[in-house]
């Protein structure tokens, strides 16, 4: 790990305060407890609004696998143009209920971003909230999708989503462990 | 931990901890230097044995560790003096306890590995507190209720 000067959280994911502005605390009485989930569409790729207020030193990203992993999965960050910034490739999912981790390299500025993840099967699935929040709320949260099969796609076209599904996925500084 | 105790939603209740002699180390980060003067943890419905409560940096080694203190007083916060200067950066404060009889209130995400995803580890077979964490990914779905205070009174 880095040194303990740095004062960056050492895991951020879509459940963080820093992930569209603490949605997911504020929503905390939608959102209830997580649970293991199928994703809600295959060849999708959601966006969830990320701002850090802090360099991040991206090492690797992840996702919390549900309990019946299942296809390809890409986790990555996008800047606020929808460029692509880091990701981990299109990789089989493997491992139920457990994180999965995925190289994934890249020196983040201060600002605006993008946490993406997408499935190639619905069959495949996380960790998330079991009481879903809601289209409406996550479209008021910034959520966003795009068309495209694991790999996410370096340059994003997003358009409005229609998923009811926020999973728990997200980067770390850490190169290992956990 | 970035908030993630809440959404859990504060569902604390009175929870024998998981493993014996076993520390629970949830990371935080201070964009600024403070004093730590106390730390603070919520004693269950029933108390046994001796608990230690410290910090460490990023890489395991302890900053400061309370020492083996006996558990005293159900259902109730337990507070003691414990004095750090932290510079700016990134920590674990850690609880232990030294039996499973004893209680905490705790609350239990779906899944010990929902825990790693948030940074926690533990360090088994780490009571009291020691110089230097081996970190390990935790076994138990256990967040205990404990602070660190920068006030005297907590």
């Amino acid at each position: 790990m880095a040194t303990t000067t740095d004062t960056s959280p050492i895991f951020i994911s879509s459940m963080s305060t820093l992930c569209m502005g603490g949605y997911a605390l504020g929503d905390g009485g939608q959102g209830g407890a997580l649970a293991s989930n199928a994703a809600q569409a295959a060849n999708t790729a959601w966006l969830f609004p990320l701002y850090l207020p802090y360099t991040y030193n991206v090492q690797r990203v992840f996702c919390m696998n549900g309990n019946a992993p299942g296809g390809n999965i890409d986790v990555g960050v996008y800047n606020s143009s929808f460029t692509l910034q880091c990701h981990g490739g299109s990789t089989a999912q493997a491992g139920a209920s457990v994180p999965q981790y995925m190289a994934a390299t890249a020196t983040l500025s201060p600002g605006q971003y993008y946490l993406a993840i997408v499935f190639s099967s619905v069959a495949g699935g996380t960790y998330s909230f079991s009481t879903v929040p809601g289209v409406s709320g996550l479209r008021m949260g910034g959520v966003l999708a795009v068309s495209s099969a694991p790999p996410l796609p370096g340059t994003a076209s997003p358009v409005a989503t229609t998923a009811n599904y926020l999973p728990l996925f997200g980067i770390t500084r850490t190169a290992s462990g956990f | 931990m970035a908030g993630y105790a809440a959404v859990q939603l504060l569902t604390w209740s009175s929870t024998t901890w998981p493993v014996a002699s076993a520390a629970i180390l949830l990371p935080f980060s201070i964009q600024s230097a403070l004093t730590v003067q106390r730390c603070a943890w919520s004693n269950g419905a029933a108390v046994s044995g001796n608990v230690d409560c410290g910090i460490y940096n990023e890489d395991g080694t302890r900053v400061v560790s309370l020492g083996s203190t006996a558990q005293a007083g159900v259902n109730s916060v337990q507070t003691a003096t414990l004095s750090a200067s932290l510079v700016a950066g990134s920590y674990f404060m850690a609880l232990a306890l030294d039996n499973t009889t004893g209680t905490i209130l705790a609350t239990a995400p779906a899944s010990a590995s929902i825990g790693r995803c948030v940074g926690i580890q533990w360090a088994t077979t780490f009571f009291p507190l020691g110089a230097t964490a081996t970190f390990a990914n935790p076994t138990n779905a256990y967040i205990p209720q404990f602070c660190l205070g920068l006030q005297t009174t907590i």
